[in-house]
């Protein structure tokens, strides 16, 4: 099955937020829909430019109640930065015309639960969610 | 007949009883490294070294260098241009305060009070001393942040104070280490800029370079090879052109994460990953040069250190709040939360058992450094507790207990 086919079968949760973002607005917009798990920024022209996962913006909510710190964790609680600065430049992402089958390990790869489909110019035109497809794959076996 | 033990042995049961150790130390709220030391102390020469001696140091010399450079490169990593930028004035100016406090006055009380030691100019030692004694150990302070969950300006003020004076640190004694090569002051100052430049350079250089590469690797296991391996290469470098190892690494570090245009998560996560199995290495082999003999001869340097340094810390922190328009309870108490010390001091005085000239004298240092350590680190969570109590800052205590990582 081609993502394509995968998106236009199921509608997608895009969690995208802008890059000037505080932590309060990208909390707002993750806890605001339960499925949500990664949020992808975005530039001014819609491109996506970086990856923010529900891990790492929990730890950063709950810095004050940990008793761990680096020196970044530190600055972070300090001086907290906006969704360009919070942001991984590195993340997984796929294109509408690759393998749905092929794409998955790269989710688990990088464990990463919603997986960012991108146009030629970057843009995000659906999330395929992990635990959609591996429902369909149990529903599949059985 | 004695068994010659492998050195092999010995610190593979150095790292066991570090690790099992510092897991104690977790417990009792107190920072791991301290408990690494202590271990190392442990299996020193006057101690239990008797049965099971370390032959030589000679292998463990490009360990702790390598160990030191990924020290000082996640130091260098965990700040970035644009926090610089927006940390404010209150944290910069008690930044270096607090830094250049602790430098002058040890400089001072060494230089005036000080004995000989093995024919090193007292200029030397005390400048060595001088840089030591600007860095600080925030696990142990944290730990009474958390413990007691406090929350306010002094609390805020001190957790920016704490990420920042560790790099000032390393800065300065890069410093002091390049005017002691240069022999004269005016030879030295001139060295020093041509050696703190080739180490910025190199560092911002291959930092650039890193964080480029680094976007053509996905996989996480690869990436902690290539960071491990710029690391060893900027090392390498500073060791080949006789720069400073620990700036160049620092600014490599820096370099890096501004230029990866992120978090740096994934850059840093990996080395981050191995960070406390270099500290449990780096921190027990330190240990192991303690002597008790040394420490029993040198109690009035260590007396004169460990005072000077915390009344340059108070005195400091509270003109350089002053100076950049904090709070009165902010210059009244952030002194007195700065008192503890650890890895990063220990680091850079265990970098002078290889540097010319200190061949003899780091011995001393070490001890030295190691003996103030251990009491700074029981002493300092307390002041730190008393002055937030006095502060405000204090509320309910925490039951739970959770490890410190720095």
């Amino acid at each position: 099955m081609k993502v394509s086919d995968w998106l236009s079968a199921h509608p997608t949760h895009e969690g995208v937020v802008e890059e000037d973002w505080s932590l309060e607005q990208i909390m707002q917009k993750l806890l605001g829909n339960s499925r949500l798990n990664d949020l992808y920024v975005i530039d001014a022209n819609k491109v996506v430019i970086g990856h923010l996962s529900y891990k790492k913006l929990a730890k950063l909510v709950l810095a004050e109640h940990c008793r761990c710190h680096t020196r970044s964790q530190l600055l972070e609680r300090v001086v907290s930065g906006n969704a360009a600065e919070l942001m991984e430049t590195q993340f997984a992402s796929a294109t509408e015309d690759e393998d749905l089958y092929e794409i998955l390990f790269r989710q688990l790869d990088h464990w990463v639960e919603d997986l960012p489909i991108l146009n030629q110019q970057g843009r995000l035109i659906g999330v395929i969610n992990l635990s959609d497809v591996l429902l369909e794959v149990i529903k599949e076996t059985d | 007949m004695a068994i010659e033990y492998s050195n092999i042995l010995l610190v593979g049961l150095l790292l066991l009883a570090g690790l099992f150790l510092g897991q104690i130390a977790a417990r009792l709220s107190l920072p791991r490294v301290v408990a690494y030391v202590l271990v190392g102390v442990m299996f020193s020469p006057d101690l239990l070294g008797r049965y099971f001696a370390i032959a030589s140091y000679q292998w463990s010399q490009p360990i702790t260098q390598t160990a030191l450079a990924i020290i000082a490169f996640i130091i260098g990593g965990s700040i970035t241009a644009a926090q610089l930028q927006r940390i404010g004035r209150s944290i910069l100016g008690i930044a270096l305060g607090e830094s250049l406090g602790a430098a002058i006055i040890v400089f001072l009380a060494f230089w005036m009070l000080a004995p000989a030691l093995d024919g090193v100019p007292l200029f030397s030692i005390a400048l060595v001393f001088a840089a030591i004694s600007t860095t600080t150990a925030p696990a142990g302070t944290i730990a009474v942040l958390h413990q007691y969950r406090a929350k306010g300006l002094l609390t805020n003020t001190l957790l920016g104070v704490v990420a920042l004076d560790d790099a000032l640190g390393i800065i300065l004694f890069a410093l002091a280490m390049a005017v002691l090569t240069g022999g004269s002051i005016e030879y030295g100052l001139e060295l020093a800029l041509v050696d703190i430049g080739l180490a910025l350079s190199v560092g911002s250089v291959l930092g650039l370079l890193l964080a480029r590469l680094a976007t053509y690797i996905q996989q996480k296991d690869l990436l902690l090879a290539l960071t491990l391996g710029t690391i060893l290469v900027t090392t390498g470098l500073a060791e080949t052109f006789h720069f400073s190892i620990l700036l160049s690494a620092m600014a490599l570090g820096f370099s890096s994460r501004q230029f990866v245009f992120s978090a740096g998560d994934k850059l840093f996560g990996s080395i981050d990953f191995l960070e406390e199995t270099v500290f449990l290495m780096f921190f027990t082999l330190a240990g192991t040069h303690f002597h008790i003999q040394v420490f029993l001869q040198h109690l009035d340097i260590i007396l004169l250190y460990f005072f000077a340094r915390v009344i340059g810390k108070l005195l400091g922190a509270a003109i350089g709040g002053r100076v950049s328009g904090s709070e009165p309870k902010v210059v009244r108490w952030l002194g007195l939360t700065l008192i503890p010390q650890a890895g990063v001091a220990v680091g850079l005085a265990l970098s002078l058992s290889h540097r010319h000239g200190f061949e003899e004298i780091s011995g001393v240092i070490v001890n030295v450094i190691i003996a103030t350590t251990l009491v700074y680190e029981f002493i300092g969570p307390l002041a730190a507790r008393f002055a937030l109590k006095r502060a405000g800052e204090l509320f309910e205590p925490e039951t739970d207990k959770t490890n410190n990582k720095i």
